[in-house]
């Protein structure tokens, strides 16, 4: 406190407006503008739309719970969309984990032309989601798909994938595995956080490499993996801009998620009050997914200090 | 030289004083300068007297009877100042019709100095997405081109404004116009013809029926004789098919919702309040399908279909692929522009799509699209002059010329004129049937639009799909899609 600041305080005035107090906030007065413009009133405003029918011309009319009720009660889309998107979300986390971090233990050795792979397993995470879901529909084309031509090579008759009920999600979540260029960067930084002390006593206390993995790598990089299935789980229920290019939520609703579904309402339909009410009980789903794995995290992340 | 510090306080009040004068600015905008139309409506009485002559116990006597009709009438009311309309549509894949549109507008604005017209284009989506948010936004345009799969959504919200009284003030002739019940509700008049499609047609491959020796289709085709057909002119090595017999859309508007109409059923009510799948009939269609595409396995099934189009086949009929197609006059543009493929060996004939048994009603698929008036439209009647003069028969005929234009005219004198209308040859096809297609739009029936008919017929093609892929019957899918769609007609 300075010295005027001190004299006022000590004489029980109340202190003189000063710039200096505030500046702060109107430096970042911007940002926060935004964040309450396109932030916190719109997701308020949601939650009251969300008691309201409204179809954007006209004002909203107030029905209470009728939204929900018919959400969970009389809409089995809603059903098959949650369980579509839950589908993807096992399959597509896990293996993307795994695929990721197998590359990084990859890219973290000692290989010739490290940074060039480094380079080209990331690229395909920047590149334009839809150009390649198309590419990526081509390649799964089941007549002439550069996929379905290398499987007939060895005898086997490739599915109809996104034109199969059964395949076109795992045929999706083929597809996902492209992106995994950026949890492959964020677990080589992790690897490489690995402290060598570890290894070298691991390696002295004869732990093969498999050992090593299990018991040094894996665990110094469990907060780091945690945060990854945290963020993929998320970023799972959020699957939207493959299945609207390419499968518009076919064959037969097998790729209708849960985004794509409150899309059509929102956007299409422009039912606002009822995709309001499915975008809150996603965030609820979403909000409940996430508190169980923190608090299952216990039991297996190990944060060193 | 002296360099000035800056200092905070300098800085903030510097930054203070930019932000007050660019508010200051912003508010200080002078405002457009609104212009209020009145239109006056008034009830006039016309008196007429009407001489019948009757002969009554052999003597003729005239009665002369006095008949007061009561109308209303509203008054074209008094010249504006200048205005601009925006009219909005989505582009249908032809960018020739832009050009058309453009033409079109600078001859009615050189006619009406008075009227600008702005002509806004959007994607398909986009175009939806735009109209609604416009309109609640309070700035939607003036003018827009209509789908019914939006109509009675947005009619239902009053976002279209009635043209009853203008059609009667200015005593439009319906008659003369293929028009569509859906766009008619209640009576009342709320749109104005511009387009539409339908008319369900056989387009078959003369040089493959010829080389497979099987007589052409001909409009008294029974569904029997074309199931025949597309049997015979199936080529098929294994499970590699070089030629279907015939390639079945999958969707309803261009596909299978004819087949159940075909049969004498329909997918929903007159009153659009129960979904009528479930009906004999309706399954009667479906099960003709699925014959077609498993049974006797003349037509691709859905994943035959999406994989050959992903191939990048966009056209399965012109590409060669299969023998007849059902197409509606659609595919005319492909013509018109491209002229016939050259490496493939396609003749392209037309016939009315056959009906199930000899004498059986014919029923097709049809849909317009109208022009309408935003019900917030600050210029109505220069809005209406606009879209009166796009159902005019000038710029329906300017249409009809563009490049490419495949479609039958919605006003039926262009129908029947083979100079500027749709019966003028098509150059390098003059063999193609025009006549048979104008004729299938005798038997347009609508969508049977309604509030809810995005939802509810996104849940039936959902349910269809099974089908398609093969998976359920048709019993099952026919008795499973009537329940979603109830379930969708039943909400709030």
């Amino acid at each position: 406190m300075t010295t005027t600041a001190a004299a006022t305080h000590v004489a029980g005035r109340r202190p003189r407006f000063r710039w200096q107090d505030y500046e702060g906030w109107l430096f970042i007065s911007p940002w926060l503008l935004g964040l309450l413009l396109f932030g916190i009133i719109p997701f308020f405003a949601s939650l009251y739309l969300s008691f309201t029918k409204y179809e954007l011309l006209g004002a909203p009319e107030w029905i209470g719970l009728h939204n929900y009720q018919r959400l969970f009660f009389q809409d089995p889309r809603f059903w098959i969309s949650l369980k579509v998107t839950l589908y993807y979300s096992v399959l597509a986390v896990p293996s993307g984990l795994v695929i990721a971090f197998v590359l990084a233990l990859f890219l973290n050795a000692d290989i010739v032309a490290r940074a060039f792979f480094r380079t080209m397993f990331y690229l395909p995470s920047v590149t334009a989601g839809v150009a390649t879901a198309f590419l990526w529909a081509y390649l799964l084309n089941p007549t002439n798909g550069l996929v379905n031509t290398l499987l007939s090579f060895v005898g086997i008759k490739g599915p109809g994938w996104i034109y199969s009920r059964q395949w076109a999600v795992p045929a999706l979540v083929l597809m996902s595995w492209w992106g995994v260029g950026g949890t492959v960067v964020i677990y080589l930084a992790g690897l490489q956080a690995v402290p060598q002390h570890l290894y070298e006593a691991a390696e002295i206390d004869g732990a093969s490499s498999w050992g090593r993995l299990l018991h040094v790598t894996i665990p110094m990089m469990s907060p780091t993996i945690f945060f990854t299935m945290v963020m993929g789980v998320i970023g799972s229920f959020q699957m939207f801009t493959t299945a609207y290019v390419v499968t518009n939520g076919g064959p037969a609703d097998a790729t209708l998620f849960y985004i794509l579904y409150l899309f059509r309402h929102a956007f299409q339909n422009f039912n606002m009050g009822y995709a309001s009410a499915l975008a809150w009980v996603l965030f609820v789903i979403v909000l409940g997914i996430t508190l169980g794995q923190l608090k299952l995290s216990g039991r297996w992340v190990y944060y060193e200090g | 030289m002296l360099r000035r510090r800056l200092d905070r306080r300098t800085f903030l009040r510097s930054a203070a004083m930019l932000g007050g004068a660019t508010v200051l600015a912003a508010c200080g905008a002078t405002p457009t300068p609104q212009v209020v139309e009145k239109v006056i409506t008034q009830v006039v009485k016309e008196t007429s007297v009407v001489e019948v002559t009757k002969v009554v116990a052999g003597t003729p006597e005239v009665i002369k009877e006095t008949v007061v009709v009561e109308k209303q009438v509203t008054a074209a009311p008094a010249p504006q100042q200048p205005v601009t309309i925006r009219h909005g549509w989505w582009i249908p894949g032809d960018m020739e019709w832009a050009k058309v549109m453009d033409r079109v507008a600078k001859k009615f604005m050189e006619n009406n100095p008075d009227i600008k017209v702005q002509i806004e284009s959007s994607g398909w989506s986009d175009y939806w997405q735009r109209v609604q948010v416009q309109m609640a936004g309070g700035e939607g345009m003036d003018v827009m081109w209509m789908s019914g799969a939006y109509f009675a959504n947005l009619m239902g919200k009053k976002g279209i404004l009635e043209l009853t009284p203008y059609v009667q003030r200015d005593n439009f002739d319906y008659s003369l116009y293929i028009t569509q019940d859906d766009f008619f509700p209640d009576g009342k008049t709320w749109t104005m013809p511009y387009t539409g499609w339908g008319g369900q047609l056989i387009t078959y491959n003369m040089n493959a029926f010829d080389e497979a020796g099987v007589a052409y289709p001909t409009n008294e085709w029974t569904w029997d004789d074309w199931a025949a057909a597309a049997q015979t002119l199936t080529k098929r090595t294994g499970d590699k098919v070089s030629q279907w017999g015939m390639w079945i859309q999958t969707g309803a508007e261009y596909g299978w919702l004819h087949y159940m109409r075909a049969q004498g059923g329909n997918w929903i009510n007159s009153d659009h309040t129960k979904t009528t799948m479930d009906d004999p009939k309706c399954i009667a269609g479906i099960q003709w399908i699925l014959d077609f595409m498993f049974k006797s396995k003349v037509s691709p099934n859905k994943t035959e279909q999406g994989s050959i189009s992903q191939a990048g086949v966009t056209d399965p009929f012109y590409s060669g692929l299969t023998a007849m197609a059902s197409e509606q006059e659609l595919a005319l543009d492909k013509l018109k522009t491209e002229g016939l493929p050259k490496d493939k060996n396609v003749k392209p004939q037309v016939v009315l799509f056959p009906t199930p048994k000899k004498g059986d009603k014919r029923w097709y698929n049809g849909n317009t699209n109208p022009n309408t008036i935003w019900s917030g439209s600050k210029n109505k009647e220069a809005a209406w002059k606009w879209i009166l003069n796009l159902a005019g028969r000038d710029a329906m005929a300017a249409l009809m010329a563009t490049a490419g234009y495949p479609l039958t005219s919605v006003y039926k004198p262009l129908n029947e004129d083979d100079k500027i209308g749709f019966l003028k040859p098509v150059p390098g096809v003059e063999w193609l049937d025009l006549k048979t297609i104008v004729e299938a739009t005798k038997y347009w029936t609508g969508l049977d639009f309604h509030r809810k008919w995005m939802d509810w017929e996104s849940a039936l093609e959902a349910e269809m799909d099974y089908a398609w892929l093969g998976e359920r019957g048709a019993e099952e899918v026919c008795k499973r899609a009537t329940a979603a769609g109830d379930q969708v007609l039943q909400s709030a």
